[in-house]
Protein backbone atom coordinates (compact mmCIF):
# COMPACT_ATOMS: atom_id res chain seq x y z
CA UNK A 1 0.00 0.00 0.00
CA UNK A 2 0.99 3.62 -0.54
CA UNK A 3 3.84 2.56 -2.83
CA UNK A 4 5.84 4.02 -4.33
CA UNK A 5 4.11 7.26 -3.26
CA UNK A 6 1.12 7.69 -0.94
CA UNK A 7 -1.85 9.48 -2.44
CA UNK A 8 -1.34 13.22 -2.18
CA UNK A 9 -5.06 14.03 -2.20
CA UNK A 10 -7.85 13.06 0.12
CA UNK A 11 -10.79 11.94 -2.02
CA UNK A 12 -14.34 10.70 -2.00
CA UNK A 13 -17.16 10.11 -4.42
CA UNK A 14 -20.80 11.04 -4.06
CA UNK A 15 -23.98 10.42 -6.00
CA UNK A 16 -26.86 12.84 -6.53
CA UNK A 17 -30.29 11.56 -7.52
CA UNK A 18 -32.98 13.90 -8.85
CA UNK A 19 -36.49 12.48 -8.80
CA UNK A 20 -39.28 13.33 -11.26
CA UNK A 21 -41.06 15.28 -8.50
CA UNK A 22 -38.02 17.57 -8.26
CA UNK A 23 -36.69 16.23 -4.97
CA UNK A 24 -32.94 15.72 -4.72
CA UNK A 25 -31.04 13.28 -2.59
CA UNK A 26 -27.27 13.08 -2.23
CA UNK A 27 -25.40 10.04 -0.91
CA UNK A 28 -21.75 10.47 0.07
CA UNK A 29 -20.66 7.05 -1.19
CA UNK A 30 -17.15 7.01 0.19
CA UNK A 31 -16.92 9.85 2.67
CA UNK A 32 -15.50 7.28 5.06
CA UNK A 33 -14.53 9.70 7.82
CA UNK A 34 -18.20 10.63 8.28
CA UNK A 35 -19.28 7.01 8.69
CA UNK A 36 -19.56 5.22 12.04
CA UNK A 37 -16.45 3.18 12.88
CA UNK A 38 -17.96 -0.21 12.13
CA UNK A 39 -19.56 0.93 8.87
CA UNK A 40 -16.34 2.35 7.47
CA UNK A 41 -14.58 -0.94 8.27
CA UNK A 42 -17.38 -2.95 6.70
CA UNK A 43 -17.53 -0.75 3.58
CA UNK A 44 -13.84 -1.01 2.73
CA UNK A 45 -14.53 -2.78 -0.57
CA UNK A 46 -17.02 -0.05 -1.41
CA UNK A 47 -14.25 2.53 -0.89
CA UNK A 48 -11.89 0.45 -2.98
CA UNK A 49 -14.33 0.21 -5.87
CA UNK A 50 -15.38 3.86 -5.91
CA UNK A 51 -12.16 5.68 -4.96
CA UNK A 52 -9.62 3.47 -6.70
CA UNK A 53 -11.59 2.67 -9.87
CA UNK A 54 -14.97 4.29 -10.49
CA UNK A 55 -13.59 7.80 -9.87
CA UNK A 56 -10.96 7.57 -12.59
CA UNK A 57 -11.42 8.77 -16.17
CA UNK A 58 -9.34 5.79 -17.26
CA UNK A 59 -12.08 3.51 -15.96
CA UNK A 60 -15.05 5.29 -17.52
CA UNK A 61 -16.47 1.96 -18.68
CA UNK A 62 -17.63 1.44 -15.07
CA UNK A 63 -19.72 4.62 -14.88
CA UNK A 64 -22.81 3.67 -16.87
CA UNK A 65 -23.31 0.19 -15.32
CA UNK A 66 -22.81 1.71 -11.87
CA UNK A 67 -25.49 4.32 -12.42
CA UNK A 68 -27.80 1.76 -14.01
CA UNK A 69 -27.43 -0.41 -10.92
CA UNK A 70 -28.44 2.55 -8.73
CA UNK A 71 -31.33 3.29 -11.04
CA UNK A 72 -32.68 -0.27 -10.78
CA UNK A 73 -32.22 -0.26 -7.01
CA UNK A 74 -34.01 3.08 -6.59
CA UNK A 75 -36.83 2.13 -8.95
CA UNK A 76 -37.36 -1.06 -6.96
CA UNK A 77 -37.83 1.15 -3.90
CA UNK A 78 -40.48 3.26 -5.65
CA UNK A 79 -38.34 6.22 -6.74
CA UNK A 80 -38.54 7.66 -10.24
CA UNK A 81 -35.15 9.25 -10.95
CA UNK A 82 -34.80 11.55 -13.93
CA UNK A 83 -31.12 12.36 -13.41
CA UNK A 84 -28.20 10.81 -11.58
CA UNK A 85 -24.82 12.48 -11.14
CA UNK A 86 -21.53 11.04 -9.98
CA UNK A 87 -19.19 13.59 -8.41
CA UNK A 88 -15.59 13.23 -7.31
CA UNK A 89 -14.30 15.44 -4.50
CA UNK A 90 -10.71 16.01 -3.50
CA UNK A 91 -8.42 18.24 -1.52
CA UNK A 92 -4.62 18.16 -1.42
CA UNK A 93 -2.64 17.01 1.59
CA UNK A 94 -0.19 19.54 3.03
CA UNK A 95 3.32 19.71 4.41
CA UNK A 96 4.70 20.15 7.00
CA UNK A 97 2.33 17.86 8.80
CA UNK A 98 0.54 19.22 11.89
CA UNK A 99 -2.23 18.15 14.24
CA UNK A 100 -4.62 20.61 12.57
CA UNK A 101 -4.35 18.60 9.32
CA UNK A 102 -5.62 15.38 10.89
CA UNK A 103 -8.35 13.99 8.64
CA UNK A 104 -11.07 14.09 11.31
CA UNK A 105 -10.13 17.64 12.36
CA UNK A 106 -9.27 19.50 9.16
CA UNK A 107 -12.20 21.37 7.63
CA UNK A 108 -10.57 22.73 4.47
CA UNK A 109 -12.60 23.17 1.28
CA UNK A 110 -13.20 20.34 -1.19
CA UNK A 111 -12.77 20.62 -4.95
CA UNK A 112 -15.47 18.83 -6.87
CA UNK A 113 -16.24 17.72 -10.40
CA UNK A 114 -19.28 15.95 -11.84
CA UNK A 115 -17.71 13.19 -13.88
CA UNK A 116 -20.83 11.39 -15.08
CA UNK A 117 -24.44 12.45 -15.54
CA UNK A 118 -27.27 10.20 -16.56
CA UNK A 119 -30.63 11.63 -17.59
CA UNK A 120 -33.84 9.74 -18.20
CA UNK A 121 -35.01 9.58 -21.82
CA UNK A 122 -37.82 12.02 -22.59
CA UNK A 123 -41.29 10.53 -22.23
CA UNK A 124 -43.29 10.73 -25.47
CA UNK A 125 -46.87 12.12 -25.62
CA UNK A 126 -49.49 9.78 -24.16
CA UNK B 1 39.13 -26.53 -6.38
CA UNK B 2 37.06 -29.39 -4.98
CA UNK B 3 37.11 -27.71 -1.57
CA UNK B 4 35.85 -24.50 -3.14
CA UNK B 5 32.98 -26.29 -4.86
CA UNK B 6 32.11 -28.04 -1.60
CA UNK B 7 32.11 -24.73 0.22
CA UNK B 8 29.78 -23.28 -2.38
CA UNK B 9 27.58 -26.34 -2.13
CA UNK B 10 27.07 -25.98 1.62
CA UNK B 11 24.33 -23.30 1.55
CA UNK B 12 22.43 -25.24 -1.10
CA UNK B 13 22.64 -28.37 1.03
CA UNK B 14 21.46 -26.43 4.06
CA UNK B 15 18.54 -25.01 2.09
CA UNK B 16 17.65 -28.47 0.85
CA UNK B 17 17.68 -29.77 4.43
CA UNK B 18 15.59 -26.87 5.61
CA UNK B 19 12.92 -27.58 3.00
CA UNK B 20 12.98 -31.36 3.34
CA UNK B 21 13.36 -31.96 7.08
CA UNK B 22 9.91 -32.69 8.53
CA UNK B 23 8.62 -30.26 11.13
CA UNK B 24 6.35 -30.01 14.16
CA UNK B 25 2.78 -29.91 12.77
CA UNK B 26 1.40 -27.48 15.34
CA UNK B 27 2.46 -24.12 13.86
CA UNK B 28 0.90 -24.98 10.50
CA UNK B 29 -2.19 -26.48 12.17
CA UNK B 30 -2.68 -23.41 14.33
CA UNK B 31 -2.17 -21.21 11.26
CA UNK B 32 -4.88 -23.23 9.45
CA UNK B 33 -7.27 -22.75 12.38
CA UNK B 34 -6.80 -18.97 12.71
CA UNK B 35 -6.54 -18.44 8.96
CA UNK B 36 -9.80 -20.38 8.46
CA UNK B 37 -11.52 -18.11 10.96
CA UNK B 38 -10.29 -15.00 9.13
CA UNK B 39 -11.39 -16.46 5.77
CA UNK B 40 -14.86 -16.92 7.25
CA UNK B 41 -15.00 -13.32 8.52
CA UNK B 42 -13.87 -12.12 5.09
CA UNK B 43 -16.63 -14.13 3.42
CA UNK B 44 -19.31 -12.98 5.85
CA UNK B 45 -18.34 -9.33 5.29
CA UNK B 46 -18.92 -9.90 1.57
CA UNK B 47 -21.98 -12.12 1.89
CA UNK B 48 -24.79 -9.58 1.47
CA UNK B 49 -22.97 -7.50 -1.14
CA UNK B 50 -22.07 -10.38 -3.45
CA UNK B 51 -25.05 -9.90 -5.82
CA UNK B 52 -24.10 -6.23 -6.18
CA UNK B 53 -20.43 -6.96 -6.87
CA UNK B 54 -20.77 -10.14 -8.93
CA UNK B 55 -24.36 -10.38 -10.16
CA UNK B 56 -25.41 -9.94 -13.77
CA UNK B 57 -27.58 -7.04 -12.57
CA UNK B 58 -24.86 -5.69 -10.32
CA UNK B 59 -22.36 -2.87 -10.79
CA UNK B 60 -20.26 -4.92 -13.21
CA UNK B 61 -22.53 -6.64 -15.75
CA UNK B 62 -21.01 -9.32 -18.02
CA UNK B 63 -20.62 -7.05 -21.06
CA UNK B 64 -18.52 -4.58 -19.01
CA UNK B 65 -16.57 -7.36 -17.30
CA UNK B 66 -15.69 -8.85 -20.69
CA UNK B 67 -14.06 -5.54 -21.64
CA UNK B 68 -11.95 -5.47 -18.48
CA UNK B 69 -10.87 -9.04 -17.81
CA UNK B 70 -7.70 -10.43 -19.31
CA UNK B 71 -8.59 -14.03 -20.06
CA UNK B 72 -10.11 -16.96 -18.25
CA UNK B 73 -8.69 -18.31 -15.02
CA UNK B 74 -9.52 -21.45 -13.12
CA UNK B 75 -12.63 -20.68 -11.06
CA UNK B 76 -16.35 -21.45 -10.90
CA UNK B 77 -17.19 -19.05 -13.71
CA UNK B 78 -15.16 -21.20 -16.08
CA UNK B 79 -17.84 -23.87 -15.71
CA UNK B 80 -20.97 -21.84 -15.04
CA UNK B 81 -20.45 -18.85 -17.33
CA UNK B 82 -21.99 -15.55 -16.25
CA UNK B 83 -24.63 -17.03 -14.06
CA UNK B 84 -25.99 -15.71 -10.77
CA UNK B 85 -26.13 -19.26 -9.42
CA UNK B 86 -22.33 -18.94 -9.10
CA UNK B 87 -22.88 -16.50 -6.25
CA UNK B 88 -24.65 -19.28 -4.34
CA UNK B 89 -21.77 -21.62 -5.14
CA UNK B 90 -19.22 -19.07 -3.90
CA UNK B 91 -21.16 -18.49 -0.70
CA UNK B 92 -21.68 -22.11 0.30
CA UNK B 93 -18.38 -23.43 -0.98
CA UNK B 94 -16.57 -20.64 0.88
CA UNK B 95 -18.58 -21.27 4.03
CA UNK B 96 -17.88 -25.02 3.93
CA UNK B 97 -14.20 -24.36 3.22
CA UNK B 98 -13.85 -21.83 6.03
CA UNK B 99 -15.58 -24.07 8.57
CA UNK B 100 -13.48 -27.02 7.41
CA UNK B 101 -10.25 -25.07 7.86
CA UNK B 102 -11.37 -23.85 11.26
CA UNK B 103 -12.28 -27.33 12.49
CA UNK B 104 -9.52 -29.19 10.68
CA UNK B 105 -12.16 -31.27 8.90
CA UNK B 106 -10.74 -32.50 5.56
CA UNK B 107 -8.41 -29.50 5.59
CA UNK B 108 -7.05 -30.02 2.07
CA UNK B 109 -10.51 -30.22 0.52
CA UNK B 110 -11.56 -27.26 2.65
CA UNK B 111 -8.59 -25.20 1.49
CA UNK B 112 -9.46 -26.10 -2.08
CA UNK B 113 -13.08 -25.01 -1.57
CA UNK B 114 -12.07 -21.68 -0.04
CA UNK B 115 -9.48 -21.10 -2.75
CA UNK B 116 -12.08 -21.72 -5.45
CA UNK B 117 -14.55 -19.35 -3.79
CA UNK B 118 -11.98 -16.56 -3.42
CA UNK B 119 -10.53 -17.09 -6.90
CA UNK B 120 -14.03 -16.90 -8.35
CA UNK B 121 -15.03 -13.60 -6.80
CA UNK B 122 -11.53 -12.23 -7.47
CA UNK B 123 -11.87 -12.97 -11.16
CA UNK B 124 -15.44 -11.72 -11.46
CA UNK B 125 -14.74 -8.33 -9.90
CA UNK B 126 -11.09 -7.55 -9.34
CA UNK B 127 -11.89 -3.92 -8.51
CA UNK B 128 -13.01 -4.85 -5.01
CA UNK B 129 -9.93 -6.82 -4.00
CA UNK B 130 -7.48 -5.81 -1.30
CA UNK B 131 -4.13 -7.34 -0.42
CA UNK B 132 -5.83 -9.51 2.19
CA UNK B 133 -7.60 -11.40 -0.60
CA UNK B 134 -4.23 -12.20 -2.16
CA UNK B 135 -2.96 -13.52 1.17
CA UNK B 136 -6.06 -15.70 1.45
CA UNK B 137 -5.65 -17.06 -2.07
CA UNK B 138 -1.97 -17.86 -1.55
CA UNK B 139 -2.53 -19.35 1.90
CA UNK B 140 -5.38 -21.59 0.71
CA UNK B 141 -3.40 -22.71 -2.31
CA UNK B 142 -0.49 -24.04 -0.27
CA UNK B 143 -2.76 -25.45 2.45
CA UNK B 144 -4.13 -27.70 -0.31
CA UNK B 145 -0.79 -29.53 -0.28
CA UNK B 146 -0.03 -29.34 3.43
CA UNK B 147 -0.63 -31.77 6.29
CA UNK B 148 -2.40 -29.14 8.33
CA UNK B 149 -4.87 -31.49 10.01
CA UNK B 150 -2.44 -33.14 12.41
CA UNK B 151 -3.27 -30.86 15.33
CA UNK B 152 -5.88 -28.37 16.54
CA UNK B 153 -8.76 -30.25 14.96
CA UNK B 154 -12.28 -30.61 16.26
CA UNK B 155 -12.00 -34.39 16.01
CA UNK B 156 -8.90 -34.45 18.18
CA UNK B 157 -10.44 -32.06 20.69
CA UNK B 158 -13.59 -34.20 21.02
CA UNK B 159 -11.50 -37.35 21.38
CA UNK B 160 -9.50 -35.72 24.18
CA UNK B 161 -12.68 -34.63 25.97
CA UNK B 162 -14.30 -38.04 25.64
CA UNK B 163 -11.37 -40.24 26.44
CA UNK B 164 -9.80 -37.98 29.01
CA UNK B 165 -6.52 -39.61 28.18
CA UNK B 166 -3.45 -38.41 26.37
CA UNK B 167 -3.61 -38.92 22.64
CA UNK B 168 -0.89 -40.17 20.37
CA UNK B 169 1.92 -37.67 19.95
CA UNK B 170 1.89 -35.47 16.88
CA UNK B 171 3.51 -36.80 13.74
CA UNK B 172 6.06 -34.61 12.05
CA UNK B 173 4.93 -33.34 8.66
CA UNK B 174 6.62 -32.39 5.39
CA UNK B 175 7.98 -28.89 5.75
CA UNK B 176 7.82 -27.52 2.23
CA UNK B 177 4.31 -25.97 2.21
CA UNK B 178 5.10 -24.19 5.48
CA UNK B 179 8.46 -23.07 4.10
CA UNK B 180 6.85 -21.64 0.98
CA UNK B 181 4.34 -19.72 3.07
CA UNK B 182 7.13 -18.38 5.28
CA UNK B 183 9.10 -17.30 2.21
CA UNK B 184 5.96 -15.79 0.72
CA UNK B 185 5.60 -13.50 3.74
CA UNK B 186 9.26 -12.46 3.48
CA UNK B 187 8.92 -11.75 -0.25
CA UNK B 188 5.75 -9.72 0.37
CA UNK B 189 7.50 -7.54 2.96
CA UNK B 190 10.64 -7.18 0.88
CA UNK B 191 8.85 -6.19 -2.32
CA UNK B 192 6.64 -3.73 -0.42
CA UNK B 193 9.72 -2.24 1.25
CA UNK B 194 11.72 -2.00 -1.97
CA UNK B 195 8.84 -0.39 -3.81
CA UNK B 196 8.35 2.14 -1.04
CA UNK B 197 12.07 2.88 -0.93
CA UNK B 198 11.89 4.22 -4.48
CA UNK B 199 9.27 6.83 -3.53
CA UNK B 200 10.25 10.43 -2.81
CA UNK B 201 7.83 10.76 0.14
CA UNK B 202 9.26 7.62 1.75
CA UNK B 203 12.81 8.82 1.26
CA UNK B 204 12.08 12.28 2.64
CA UNK B 205 10.16 10.93 5.64
CA UNK B 206 6.84 12.61 4.85
CA UNK B 207 4.89 9.55 3.69
CA UNK B 208 3.24 8.64 7.01
CA UNK B 209 2.32 12.28 7.70
CA UNK B 210 0.65 12.41 4.28
CA UNK B 211 -1.21 9.13 4.75
CA UNK B 212 -2.56 10.27 8.12
CA UNK B 213 -4.27 13.20 6.35
CA UNK B 214 -6.29 10.86 4.15
CA UNK B 215 -9.76 10.63 5.62
CA UNK B 216 -10.65 7.74 3.35
CA UNK B 217 -8.29 5.47 5.32
CA UNK B 218 -8.58 6.85 8.82
CA UNK B 219 -10.05 4.56 11.38
CA UNK B 220 -9.79 5.54 15.06
CA UNK B 221 -8.58 8.99 16.14
CA UNK B 222 -4.84 9.41 16.54
CA UNK B 223 -3.13 11.54 19.19
CA UNK B 224 -1.86 14.97 18.14
CA UNK B 225 1.78 14.16 18.90
CA UNK B 226 1.75 11.66 16.03
CA UNK B 227 1.00 14.48 13.59
CA UNK B 228 4.39 16.16 13.85
CA UNK B 229 7.17 16.19 11.24
CA UNK B 230 9.64 14.37 13.47
CA UNK B 231 7.26 11.55 14.39
CA UNK B 232 6.17 11.29 10.76
CA UNK B 233 9.80 10.92 9.75
CA UNK B 234 10.48 8.32 12.43
CA UNK B 235 7.45 6.27 11.44
CA UNK B 236 8.16 6.55 7.71
CA UNK B 237 11.74 5.36 8.03
CA UNK B 238 10.74 2.84 10.69
CA UNK B 239 8.28 1.30 8.24
CA UNK B 240 11.00 1.00 5.60
CA UNK B 241 13.43 -0.50 8.09
CA UNK B 242 10.87 -3.02 9.28
CA UNK B 243 9.71 -4.11 5.84
CA UNK B 244 13.24 -4.41 4.48
CA UNK B 245 14.65 -5.95 7.65
CA UNK B 246 11.99 -8.55 8.43
CA UNK B 247 12.83 -10.93 5.54
CA UNK B 248 16.41 -11.26 6.78
CA UNK B 249 16.26 -10.85 10.56
CA UNK B 250 13.42 -13.36 11.00
CA UNK B 251 15.82 -16.21 10.15
CA UNK B 252 18.19 -15.41 13.01
CA UNK B 253 16.89 -17.60 15.85
CA UNK B 254 17.79 -15.18 18.65
CA UNK B 255 16.05 -12.30 16.85
CA UNK B 256 12.96 -14.16 15.71
CA UNK B 257 10.70 -13.36 18.68
CA UNK B 258 11.74 -9.69 18.91
CA UNK B 259 11.15 -9.28 15.16
CA UNK B 260 7.72 -10.89 15.43
CA UNK B 261 6.86 -8.67 18.41
CA UNK B 262 7.91 -5.57 16.48
CA UNK B 263 5.74 -6.82 13.60
CA UNK B 264 2.75 -7.26 15.91
CA UNK B 265 3.18 -3.74 17.31
CA UNK B 266 3.63 -2.34 13.77
CA UNK B 267 0.45 -3.99 12.45
CA UNK B 268 -1.51 -3.21 15.63
CA UNK B 269 -0.65 0.45 15.07
CA UNK B 270 -1.80 0.21 11.46
CA UNK B 271 -4.98 -1.57 12.55
CA UNK B 272 -5.76 1.30 14.92
CA UNK B 273 -5.03 4.11 12.48
CA UNK B 274 -5.80 2.64 9.05
CA UNK B 275 -9.03 1.20 7.76
CA UNK B 276 -7.94 -1.73 5.60
CA UNK B 277 -10.37 -4.36 6.86
CA UNK B 278 -8.68 -7.72 7.52
CA UNK B 279 -5.26 -7.15 6.03
CA UNK B 280 -3.38 -6.68 9.32
CA UNK B 281 -5.03 -9.78 10.79
CA UNK B 282 -4.22 -11.88 7.76
CA UNK B 283 -0.59 -10.89 7.45
CA UNK B 284 0.06 -11.44 11.16
CA UNK B 285 -1.63 -14.85 10.88
CA UNK B 286 1.38 -15.85 8.79
CA UNK B 287 3.59 -15.09 11.83
CA UNK B 288 2.23 -18.28 13.44
CA UNK B 289 4.30 -20.25 10.94
CA UNK B 290 7.45 -18.97 12.65
CA UNK B 291 6.42 -20.11 16.11
CA UNK B 292 7.83 -23.64 15.84
CA UNK B 293 10.30 -23.25 18.72
CA UNK B 294 7.57 -21.86 20.96
CA UNK B 295 5.40 -24.95 20.42
CA UNK B 296 8.37 -27.27 20.81
CA UNK B 297 9.28 -25.65 24.10
CA UNK B 298 5.78 -26.13 25.52
CA UNK B 299 5.64 -29.84 24.76
CA UNK B 300 8.12 -31.77 22.71
CA UNK B 301 6.50 -33.30 19.63
CA UNK B 302 7.68 -36.80 19.02
CA UNK B 303 8.30 -38.01 15.53
CA UNK B 304 6.49 -41.20 14.70
CA UNK B 305 5.73 -42.88 11.44
CA UNK B 306 7.74 -42.59 8.25
CA UNK B 307 8.88 -39.04 8.92
CA UNK B 308 10.83 -40.17 11.96
CA UNK B 309 13.45 -41.85 9.87
CA UNK B 310 14.65 -38.56 8.46
CA UNK B 311 13.50 -36.04 10.99
CA UNK B 312 14.40 -37.15 14.44
CA UNK B 313 12.49 -35.68 17.36
CA UNK B 314 13.78 -32.12 17.12
CA UNK B 315 11.59 -29.50 15.49
CA UNK B 316 12.89 -26.61 13.51
CA UNK B 317 11.19 -23.28 12.81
Amino acid sequence: MFSPEPRSEDIWVDILVIDRNGSQQRWPLTHMIEMPYFTRWQKERWRKYCNDHLRLDAERTLWKPFVEYWLRTLQAKGHDPVAIELTRLWRPTQLPVSAALRADVYRGPWNHFVFYRWTAPERGPR
Amino acid sequence: MIRCVRWLWLPLDAFDDWVRTPVDPRPLAFFRFWFGFLCLVNLLLLWNDLPMWLGNDGVLPPQTHLLLQDGTRFNFYMFTGYNDFTITLIRWCGLAGGLGLLAGFFPRVSACAMWLAVSSFSWRNMNILHSGDNLIRIGCFFLMFAHSGEAFTLRRWIATRRAGVRLKPFRHIPAWPQRILQLQLCVAYFVAGMWKATGVAWQSGTAVGTVLQLGEFQRFPIPDWVMTPIVSQLMTHGTLLFELGFPFLIWIPSLRMPVLLVGIVFHAGLEWTMNVQLFQWLITAYYILFLGPLFSRSTQATAIGPAATTAGPACSA
